[in-house]
């Protein structure tokens, strides 16, 4: 039976897409699925970083795509997980160098292959965007409880046509949620209108962690190593109940009167 | 048969000078920004790369400071299909016409500016959301902000984040580029990235933002220098991260209006940098005092 | 002659002399490096002097000798327009095929574009001119600056970079590199399979480093004794890639 394949995007930059796709999938490896993530930001790849990988690409999408190499030269497959592997992005290349046609194509052959395929998506709504979403079956949108990142969430919903999309709310301060500084989790689902992938609070671990390469989940003693863990569970069907972020008090109330919801 | 001797004789000792580092990148050396002859205002191009930084936040505010400083400044939203500019400057209300309606003549271009609530001397140009960027043909964006340069001081303009043609139309018909970035690895590689696909001509200068110096102190997080030893740009600025600014940003204010941010202030001094004084960066770690009312900002520690 | 590349590929001067001496000229500076250019396309600069149409055929036939495939003439003038259009070269704008990247010369993204080559006709591990967006127009290649991200540079002799090669860059030379800064990106030396040559740093800490067929990371931060700030070679011993330590 094929595997499924995930667009992981946002619309807005910088919401956290790739940390996401990273994470999750190493949390989904380490519930023992075959995982490949699939770095769909030609020019600007980041996700090989993020995993540490970035010394041991020799091959990337494009070669794949552009037929100099087979898939699985171009795939690396990452030593301290079981399962998980990284089809890199070129960084010489621009997002012109591949079409959607090939990138159904490559993500395609991953499907045979993989259980889940997770493909990181570049900011924007432009080639690189219609590129990734090319060859998913569903879509996450990462996206932060601000404004600007919510509208561009928005915005991306509409291109994503009939695809199931789930949403994963991203660096939630939950002493802000409940000073009514910033909106919760499900003022944002409201406004989106889609179910509730995950919840990740902020916290500046995941600074750290990227800069350095590993992934925070293979850490199980760090705070955001569970939350993955239980997105990876979620999507692959658990029922985890949702964190509540107990904003119930009298200021929650009065907030959600005021402006108006529910 | 030359003479040998002689010659070895006559040389001098080279002197060796202390060099800061390798020459540097594509941008031309530091040298101040082409002063306008005639009203020929500068066109300012704000980028980075990655997303999320901060360069839609950067523009308006040193939109504003420009502004504040007495120079007539028009932002403009190049991020057509994902605007944003409007909203982080509370105008999201008043936008009827775009950038995308100006260039294809559907209105003029007082048409489509919105002046800004409480700096007259200060205009938006929006962009469209709902068309996208391979929409705006190159030529024309060059010949609009030329046209606007021809109106205002400064033409400070908001480019979307990747390498696309998005990208591209913000560059074309910019004369200088603020580098807008946060100290991360990945947003470090995005931003060199951008560099290397700046025109020759571009002067690019540098702003970190984002700083979170008690982050710097424990070694989690990049400092300004690393940042720099590897983009070697002209830096006109480091900004702290702040609280402040998600609340501002989501409420249409800009974050220099807000009393006592250490933000707003070094957006101020960016501002004041752009236009010629010499002000020195500040380090964050020497005010112990900003430090604890940092911690606290952020919520770590006493208040 | 002058070969340049440009990122639409291989720009050949080629209006500066006869063409039937062009080609003779054209086949000694390829054989120097027969699969450096390999995959490349090239546009050929033709001017305003007349030739015949069989000279033309020789210079496209001679490139595709060595694996490049010329689809595109500037020419100046319909004398030569006329001639580049019979032999199936479309006319190209001298801005637009000397322009960093233009919309026009990019490569359609649908699949190989017509007549293009496969660019897995390149051997294995061989890199060469069509993996990089600057092509030196001589074989031996000098750069002064910094090397950014995504920035691809090429030399089908040696490679001297002054300033440094940031994360994400990629060197590539037939023969040696140098760089007289820190080495951050990725450098290949001895491209097409030659075993001796050598790449020298002031700062060696690339993310990878290739010499002929062999492949290399560098080795953990903590792993390196303190280096300071001190230069270092890295050439093929034994089969593999050695990193010597230049000790003033």
């Amino acid at each position: 039976m094929a595997g499924t394949s995930y667009v992981i995007t946002s619309g807005k930059g910088g919401v956290g897409k790739t940390t996401t796709t990273a994470n999750v999938g190493c949390a989904l490896a380490t519930l023992g699925v075959q995982v490949v993530l699939v770095d769909a930001d030609i020019g600007l790849r980041n996700l090989d970083l993020v995993l540490g990988l970035e010394k041991r690409i020799v091959f990337d999408v494009v070669d794949v795509a552009e037929g100099r190499c087979e898939p699985r030269q171009a795939l690396i497959r990452d030593k301290r997980l079981d399962g998980l592997y990284l089809l890199p992005a070129s960084q010489t290349k621009d997002k012109e160098s591949i079409g959607e046609d090939q990138m159904r194509d490559v993500v395609g052959k991953l499907t045979k292959e993989f259980d889940i395929v997770l493909i990181d998506c570049p900011a924007g709504i432009e080639h690189g965007f219609r590129n990734a979403i090319a060859g998913a079956d569903e879509a996450i949108i990462v996206t932060t409880p601000e404004v600007s990142a919510i509208r561009d969430a928005d915005r991306i919903l509409g291109m994503l046509g009939t695809r199931r999309t789930q949403l994963i709310v991203n660096r939630v301060r939950t002493e802000m949620v409940k000073t009514g500084d910033m909106l919760g989790v499900d003022d944002v689902a409201e406004i989106l209108g889609r179910d509730v992938l995950g919840v990740v609070p902020d916290d500046e671990e995941i600074i750290d962690t990227t800069n350095r390469g590993e992934p925070v989940v293979l850490d199980p003693s760090r705070r955001l190593s569970k939350t993955y863990i239980a997105i990876a569970r979620r999507l692959l069907g658990e029922n985890v109940p949702l964190p509540s972020f107990d904003d119930d008090g009298l200021f929650g109330r009065l907030r959600r009167l005021m402006i108006g919801t529910r | 048969m030359p003479d040998v001797e002689n010659e070895r004789r006559e040389a001098s000792p080279a002197t060796v000078e202390q060099t800061v580092a390798p020459a540097s990148a594509a941008a031309s050396p530091a040298e101040a920004a082409p002063k306008p002859a005639i009203k020929t205002g500068r066109s300012i191009v704000l980028t980075s790369g990655k997303g999320g930084v901060g360069k839609t936040t950067t523009t308006a505010n040193l939109g504003t400071a420009l502004a504040d400083a007495g120079h007539s400044v028009v932002v403009v939203d190049a991020d057509v299909g994902l605007r944003n500019l409007d909203v982080v400057l509370g105008l999201e209300n008043r936008v009827s016409k775009h950038l995308l309606d100006v260039i294809e003549g559907k209105c003029t271009l007082d048409e489509a500016l919105v002046r800004d609530r409480v700096r007259r001397n200060l205009q938006l140009l929006p962009a469209a959301q709902n068309r996208e960027k391979d929409d705006v043909p190159e030529d024309k964006m060059a010949d609009l902000v030329r046209q606007l340069r021809e109106r205002f001081d400064f033409v400070l303009i908001d480019c979307p984040a990747g390498i696309e043609q998005g990208f591209r139309n913000a560059v074309v018909g910019a004369q200088e580029a603020v580098v807008v970035t946060t100290p991360e690895v990945s947003a470090v590689r995005d931003a060199d990235r951008i560099v290397g696909l700046l025109p020759q001509e571009i002067v690019i200068k540098l702003v970190v933002n984002r700083v979170r110096p008690a982050m710097v102190r424990k070694g989690t997080m990049m400092s300004v220098a690393d940042v720099n030893a590897i983009l070697r740009l002209d830096l006109i600025g480091v900004v702290p991260d702040e609280r402040e600014i998600i609340i501002a940003t989501n409420r249409g204010t800009p974050v220099i209006d807000i009393e006592g941010s250490e933000t707003g202030a070094a957006f101020r001094r960016i501002a004041r940098r752009l236009l010629g004084e010499d002000i020195p960066i500040p380090s964050f770690e020497d005010k112990g005092n900003f430090i604890t009312r940092f911690m606290t900002t952020l919520g770590v520690g006493r208040s | 002659m002058q070969i340049k590349g440009t990122k639409s590929g291989l720009l050949l001067h080629l209006y500066e002399r006869p063409l039937v001496e062009a080609v003779a000229e054209l086949r000694r500076r390829l054989d120097a490096t027969p699969d450096f250019y390999k995959g490349s396309r090239a546009v050929l600069m033709l001017g305003a002097e007349h030739a015949e149409p069989a000279e033309l055929a020789a210079v496209v036939a001679t490139l595709e000798q060595f694996g490049i495939v010329a689809d595109g003439a500037v020419c100046e003038g319909d004398v030569t327009a006329s001639l580049a259009r019979s032999a199936g070269l479309r006319l190209v704008a001298a801005s637009v095929a000397a322009a960093p990247r233009s919309k026009d010369d990019r490569t359609d993204p649908g699949g190989t574009a017509n007549g293009r080559l496969k660019p897995g006709s390149a051997k294995a591990g061989h890199r060469g001119a069509a993996q990089s967006d600057n092509v030196s127009a001589d074989a031996n290649a000098y750069h002064k600056g910094t090397v950014r991200s995504g920035q691809s540079l090429a030399a089908a002799g040696n490679l001297v970079v002054v300033g440094d090669v940031n994360a994400g860059a990629e060197l590539t030379a037939v023969g040696d590199i140098v760089v007289w800064g820190s080495l951050r990106g990725v450098a290949h030396a001895g491209a097409q399979g030659d075993d001796s040559a050598t790449v020298y740093a002031l700062r060696l800490e690339p993310t990878q480093l290739r010499i002929s067929r062999c492949i290399a990371t560098a080795p953990p931060p903590d792993k390196r004794r303190a280096r300071a700030s001190l230069p270092e070679i890295a050439k093929i011993r034994d089969g593999h890639i050695v990193i010597i330590r230049v000790d003033p």
